[in-house]
């Protein structure tokens, strides 16, 4: 082995490369960028003036915040649903002039004084709402404005009646509660702000409004005709907006007293660059509540922090308006070229080095030699076929397999000239098998496991999920790719589950990787419990119970292995590889009638790709440069069927020399003398008379003793 | 310093001169099926270097030379080595090139001369032949490290020792007309005492001349040209291109320790590398655009080897093509020449020679 | 300790700048007073949040401390919360946090400062206001007697506008933020005086909010609905440029006698009186002022008594510029303040 080999060998086996798209994937990255911006935000600060986040001087920051934090979500609530609320700083004005008024100078009870505030909110936001929902004008002109109206009215009346307001009659311990108060040291208005946050939270991700508002700003046509009132919707947005600005006002009043021409002004820019720099979209439908308290949280210590350094007048302003510039200029990069990234760095490739290849040439002596038995099969519903990959017979002699339109076929028996949709399950169905009643077990590409009841056709889910890996990124609880399943004379069902890390429509993609994706999972049906037996296997296919019923054969596809893991008997839970250099990918495996196994090897090694994967960066390079349909591939326009005895000997070999009837063979299932050929990209059913073989075995014989 | 940041940047990009683009077929490239359909003349085992003087039409295949007459096809030279070139004068000349060995002249005044060197060089690996007249000969030598059986050592080595000569058969004298040529396959006279060369492994004409610099005629041509040959009326002519290029190839290229650890471990026949006939053993790599769907190879499908004939007008322009694509056979056309109404074009990977009818005005 | 006191100490203070400059402290000549005063002004942090550091009275008013501070070796910290109220608040919050030994404030109003200059006397920051008071007294008020001011500008209206004067009395009100402190007083004053002079009119009255642009245009509307208009008290230069551009612009230049009140720098007061624009200034001068708060500062942070123990008021001087009276004394620039203290 060169040297190079050795390092990429340890390279690949020290560095996880394969995490990194696993993050990229998840949803919750998005709050990634935000959450950066957060940290160097503080970290800024906090190098360039350590007395920053001085307890002392958090609390005040902390009630500002909450009242920020108010504003924010009412700006992040209408973004959400496509608008903008340019209108939240004169609200909030308004609102802080209508608080101090009626409570300071008319000395109504500070409850009622409030409630006026917010409904004043509401009102300004019904406005917006009638305007921008009802008669569809643009929300950013609109909004502008009613910014510029609200303050107009907010101007005059401070000037006519500030100095009236600003000196309290009455006294309220509530007031006084809010205004300076806080409960371990946190003060009322952020506590405030977080609680109301929590109910947005649940608002938008749980409740059915908040559903529309998303709805809505995902797609504004799509959201009318699936009958959500989108006007409605885009209406209560502006006034949820409006009541929230207020209460960012009344709470301003709490922590000043006093109502000036400044009050709120700016607002709008402040609330508009947390929300976009939480990562909510300006375009809409993509955003939530996290976001725009992150958002928040940045903006205001980007503000104090602006304060704290002393910098001369305005430029305060001006650094804000670069980082909404920024924010806005990543939120568009970010949302073109994410899924850019994730494309090209999703697929990681592991070191992988095989075993030598066994000849597989004509005359070799080999026994995988070509020949061309093959041949002369005879083809089941040639055309009207799609995917079979696993077909089936029961005790009639009727064929079943899946389709790639999600159906379970029938063909007639014992001619295989007629044809029915047995069932439509809905995914792709993949490995199946009989239980001891004639009920049909199936493995269904992204759903799991299911069960056709035998007379009622009735489709049972079995399982769908399994017992999540710890520090696994992707959630591997759910099933992806369930792949073939047997059962266990106790009637546990084994099944493999091919790949965690892709979907059936890329299962090869997870060849290039050539590292253990899969495992094999055990659900039993006396608990209905569902465990997995065995982590990181290379794409495990085929599965199959001995004939004794106490050890089980599986395929590890990528890995061009047959293993056997033992249920029972001294050697319980081991698992020992007893073909360790087949010459191709070996998939479904089923008994055959003299006491062996068959298994269909779906596609053949080749020198090139076997080189390959000893290279993952070649692999990685070639995936990110090179497009898809280009891609180097193990040859899988050539199969062959094996038949290899319990101790994994190879004693038959079935070719398709010309590759034109099977160019790929996923499944071999024998019956009464027969063996059923199935290719999951083929359009057709191979019916080869094997020699010799017992005319009256069937598979639901073998394993339940069944009898037609 | 800057040049090789940039260098080593685009390296780890795959941009600029690593990038793996290439040309697609459309224009004057359009994919057809002409060849595939086209009649078969003859079936034989790796027809080469198709030639024609007005009169006589000579094709090589194996270490055999046979002439095509009306009444079928007879032997006229053999060989104790495979033949990788021929050429005629109409004086009743005949040159051969052999491989590994070097240049034979049959007939004419010259004949029974043997040339084994030029310029001091063994001449291994003669790929194409033109008389200029009657005492002049053109030869291009694809490589200084490789015989043509082992033109995809060359490719994958990555190798440009080719060289064009030109001998006087009087006395023997040869004059170097360019050198260090990454493979050249095929010659072309050129009305003003130049040669038009295709130059494969660079996928281009080039045009030299003895007193002046190279002239790119065409670049970036979507496959690897093999012979040029001339059109009946002489205006423009008729490039085989023997292989398709890929961007998996390309990719390859760029990678020379996957490259060369190739070279050293497996068979030829298995590399990721231009194939002259389709797809025969099941070991050969796969591309997964090349995955039989419902039983059906696309004839889209990425695929390694390729039939194609391209007519190019006098300024080298591609006029009109004709294809084999991935799901047929006749793959790697080496050479053709056009005879009466009908292109003649020899697939060396599939073993026959076509005849293509040609439409008026082609 | 008395304002005399205070007053005095600044003084020392303040004379030994030019010693200072080129003496080491190791080596300089210590009286045993001198001694005291290096020892308890070294190191000490004073944190100051104007309402902006955008206009001459607050660049001054640091000038004036800088120059002290370096020559002591006490810190001067500013934050600016331009023109807004809650970046002030948040300013001196943060402020606070780190325990400066004296706070100087110039409050937007009397409100939004209070609880904080009750926070920091509570932590043992002393507290001076600077030309606007807040409801909750520091330990000093250094600035203008903003009842005086207005009045005396009243009093120059009457002597141009009155009766005496032959004019018809007719003036406008264009005050800046009404909830300001200092216009609050001077409302008050206009109120009083309008009381004793009672031929002077009122026609107009609408709030600028210290904004030139909109006092320009609120001049400008009006004298044209009052093209008879006698005279404008003003309310502060910096706003009152507006309100003179205005008159320019009317064709008014020395038909309407405008007076305004302000800091008096050069640029600011002389120079607008040189030119015409205003009639007559009244300017509590800033780089006095300057001195009266390094004087105050100096003196609160020698003095070991509680915070808020004793707030006293050291109130501006007013000089009265006209052309007449304008000489090169009259105003002040902030590169001289910067250059040779207050």
């Amino acid at each position: 082995m060169s040297a190079s080999e050795v390092y990429a060998r340890w390279r690949h086996r020290l560095i996880p490369d394969h995490i990194l798209g696993e993050i990229l994937s998840k949803t919750w990255i998005d709050n990634a960028i935000p959450f950066a911006f957060l940290i160097i935000a503080i970290a800024f600060f906090a190098f360039i003036n350590p007395h920053f986040f001085l307890l002392s001087g958090l609390g005040d920051m902390a009630r500002e915040l909450g009242e920020i934090i108010f504003v924010t979500l009412g700006m992040v609530i209408v973004m959400l649903a496509g608008g903008i609320d340019l209108s939240v700083g004169s609200t909030f004005a308004l609102s802080n002039f209508i608080t101090l008024a009626l409570f300071n100078w008319q000395g109504w009870p500070i409850g009622l004084a409030v409630l006026c505030a917010l409904l004043a909110g509401a009102a300004v936001g019904l406005l917006n709402g009638i305007l921008v929902g009802y008669l569809r004008l643009r929300a950013f002109l609109t909004t502008l404005v009613t910014l510029i109206i609200i303050r107009a009215i907010d101007d005059t009346l401070v000037i006519q009646y500030s100095t009236k307001v600003v000196v309290p009659i009455t006294q309220s311990k509530v007031w006084d509660f809010i205004s300076d108060g806080d409960i371990y040291g946190i003060p009322i208005p952020f506590i405030v702000a977080i609680v109301i946050a929590a109910v947005g939270h649940v608002l938008l991700t749980r409740l059915r409004p908040g559903w529309h508002i998303l709805a809505v700003g995902g797609s504004r046509r799509s959201a009318h005709n699936a009958g959500i009132p989108v006007r409605r919707t885009v209406a209560m947005t502006y006034v949820m907006s409006g009541i929230l600005a207020a209460a960012g006002g009344v709470f301003y009043a709490s922590r000043l007293g006093t109502a000036g021409g400044d009050t709120g002004v700016g607002l709008e820019v402040t609330a508009l660059t947390a929300a976009v720099l939480g990562g909510n979209s300006l375009g809409g439908g993509r955003g939530s509540v996290v976001k725009a308290l992150l958002g928040a949280l940045t903006v205001t210590i980007i503000n104090n922090g602006l304060i704290s350094l002393g910098l001369k007048s305005g430029a305060g302003s001006l650094a804000l308006g670069v980082v909404l510039l920024i924010a806005v200029a990543i939120d568009v990069r970010w949302l073109k070229n994410r899924h850019k990234v994730l494309s090209k760095v999703y697929v990681s490739p592991a070191y992988f080095k095989l075993p030598p290849c066994p000849s597989i040439t004509e005359g070799s002596g080999s026994s995988y030699a070509l020949n061309d038995k093959l041949h002369d099969v005879e083809l089941i519903g040639l055309g009207e076929i799609d995917a079979a990959e696993d077909p089936i017979l029961d005790i009639n002699d009727d064929l079943f397999f899946g389709s790639r339109k999600g159906d379970i076929i029938r063909y007639f028996g014992p001619d295989h000239k007629r044809w029915e949709v047995y069932v439509h399950v809905g995914g792709m169905p993949l490995g199946m098998a009989f239980d001891r009643d004639g009920n049909l077990l199936c493995c269904v590409a992204g759903m799991g496991l299911y069960k056709v009841v035998k007379d009622t056709r009735k489709i049972v889910k079995l399982t769908d999920e399994t017992n999540r890996t710890w520090l696994s990124i992707v959630d591997d609880s759910r099933m992806r790719l369930p792949d073939d399943l047997d059962i266990a004379p106790d009637g546990r069902i084994f099944f493999s589950e091919a790949t965690i890390r892709f979907d059936s429509y890329e299962w090869m993609v997870d060849g290039l990787e050539a590292r253990g994706n899969g495992r094999i999972i055990c659900y039993d049906p006396r608990d209905k419990s569902t465990k997995t037996v065995l982590p990181k296997i290379k794409f495990p296919n085929g599965i199959c119970v001995a004939h004794d019923g106490k050890s089980i054969f599986y395929a590890s596809t990528w890995g061009c292995t047959i293993e056997r893991f033992w249920l029972e008997g001294q050697k319980k839970g081991t698992t020992e590889t007893i073909i360790a250099d087949l010459p191709g990918y070996p998939d479904n495996i089923n008994r055959s009638s003299d006491g062996n196994y068959w298994v269909a090897l779906v596609g053949l090694r080749t020198p090139a790709f076997d080189l390959a994967l000893r290279k993952p960066g070649f692999r990685r390079r070639m995936v990110q440069r090179v497009a898809q349909d280009e891609w180097l591939f193990p040859q899988m326009n050539a199969g062959t069927v094996i038949k290899f005895t319990e101790s994994g000997q190879v004693i038959d070999c079935l070719w398709d020399k010309r590759g034109v009837n099977h160019p790929m063979l996923t499944s071999c299932n024998e019956h009464k003398g027969y063996l059923y050929l199935g290719g999951i990209v083929n359009n057709r059913v191979g019916k080869y008379k094997v020699p010799g073989a017992d005319p009256n075995f069937t598979n639901q014989g073998s394993y339940w003793g069944a009898k037609p | 310093m800057i040049a090789l940041v940039k260098r080593a940047f685009d390296a780890w990009r795959g941009s600029g001169p690593s990038a793996v683009t290439v040309p697609p077929m459309d224009g004057a490239l359009r994919p057809n099926q002409a060849i595939e359909e086209a009649p078969v003349l003859l079936e034989i085992a790796a027809p080469d270097n198709l030639v024609h003087d007005g009169t006589r039409l000579l094709f090589s295949s194996g270490s055999t030379v046979y002439a095509m007459k009306a009444t079928g096809t007879e032997s006229v030279a053999a060989f104790d080595r495979p033949v990788s070139a021929l050429a005629l004068h109409p004086g009743g000349a005949m040159a051969i090139g052999l491989e590994g060995r070097g240049l034979e002249l049959r007939g004419g005044q010259h004949d029974g001369k043997v040339i084994t060197e030029l310029g001091g060089r063994p001449v291994l690996c003669p790929t194409a032949l033109l008389f200029t007249d009657e005492n002049t000969l053109l030869v291009a030598l694809g490589s200084q490290q490789n015989a043509p059986e082992r033109w995809k050592h060359d490719l994958m080595q990555r190798n440009a020792s080719g060289s064009v000569w030109q001998v006087d058969l009087t006395n023997g004298k040869a004059t170097c007309f360019a050198d260090r040529l990454a493979y050249p396959y095929g010659l072309l006279a050129a009305g003003d005492g130049g040669v038009v060369v295709s130059e494969s492994w660079r996928n281009q004409l080039i045009r030299i001349h003895p007193n002046r610099k190279p002239k790119v005629e065409l670049s970036d041509i979507s496959g690897y040209p093999a012979r040029l040959a001339p059109t009946a009326d002489g205006a423009g002519s008729w490039l085989a291109v023997f292989a398709p290029r890929s961007q998996l190839l390309e990719f390859v290229l760029h990678e020379p320790d996957y490259c060369d650890q190739m070279i050293q471990e497996i068979d030829p026949q298995f590399w990721i590398a231009p194939s002259l006939s389709a797809t025969q053993s099941f070991l050969e790599p796969m591309q997964l655009g090349g995955l039989k769907q419902l039983g059906i190879l696309k004839p889209w499908a990425p695929t390694r080897s390729y039939g194609l004939v391209v007519n190019l007008d006098g300024a080298f322009e591609p006029q009109v093509s004709f294809h084999s694509r991935a799901d047929g056979r006749r793959h790697g056309i080496t050479s053709c020449v056009e005879v009466s109404g009908r292109l003649l074009a020899t697939s060396k990977g599939g073993n026959a020679i076509v005849s293509i009818p040609l439409a008026a005005g082609v | 300790m008395s304002l005399k006191k205070y007053v005095l100490a600044g003084a020392t203070a303040l004379a030994m700048v030019g010693v200072a400059i080129t003496a080491a402290h190791a080596d300089h000549f210590d009286d045993g007073q001198w001694g005291m005063t290096a020892k308890a002004l070294k190191g000490k942090t004073v944190a100051y949040v104007p309402i902006s550091m955008g206009f001459d009275l607050a660049q001054g008013w640091a000038a004036a401390m800088q120059k002290s501070a370096d020559k002591w070796g006490y810190k001067l910290v500013i934050n600016d919360p331009n023109w807004s109220a809650s970046a002030g608040v948040q300013a001196i919050g943060q402020l606070l946090a780190q325990k400066p030994d004296v706070l100087v404030i110039q409050p937007f109003d009397p409100q939004s400062y209070a609880k904080l200059i009750k926070k920091a006397l509570d932590q043992g920051t002393k507290v001076v206001q600077i030309n606007m008071e807040s409801v909750t007294h520091g330990d000093a008020y250094v600035g203008s007697d903003w009842y005086d001011v207005a009045a005396t500008e009243m009093d120059l209206m009457e002597k141009a506008c009155g009766k005496a004067a032959g004019k018809n009395g007719k003036i406008a009100l264009i005050p800046g933020i009404p909830t300001n402190p200092g216009q609050m007083v001077g409302t008050q004053a206009i109120n009083d005086k309008l009381k004793q002079y009672p031929d002077l009119q009122v026609v107009a009255t609408q709030a600028a909010e210290y904004d030139p642009t909109k006092a320009h245009d609120v001049a400008l509307t009006i004298l044209k609905q009052h093209p008879d208009l006698c005279g404008i008290p003003g309310t502060w230069d910096g706003q009152d440029v507006g309100t003179a551009a205005a008159i320019k612009e009317a064709g008014l230049l020395g038909k309407v006698y405008l007076v305004t009140s302000g800091g008096g720098r050069q640029a600011a007061a002389c120079d607008y009186i040189a030119n015409g624009s205003y009639s007559a200034y009244v300017s509590y001068d800033g780089k006095g002022q300057g001195r009266d708060l390094v004087g105050s500062v100096v003196s609160l942070l020698q003095d070991s008594e509680k915070a808020g123990s004793h707030p006293v008021g050291v109130y501006s001087s007013l000089k009265i510029i006209t052309k007449e009276t304008m000489s090169t004394g009259s105003c002040w620039t902030i590169e001289d303040i910067k250059a040779n203290g207050a």
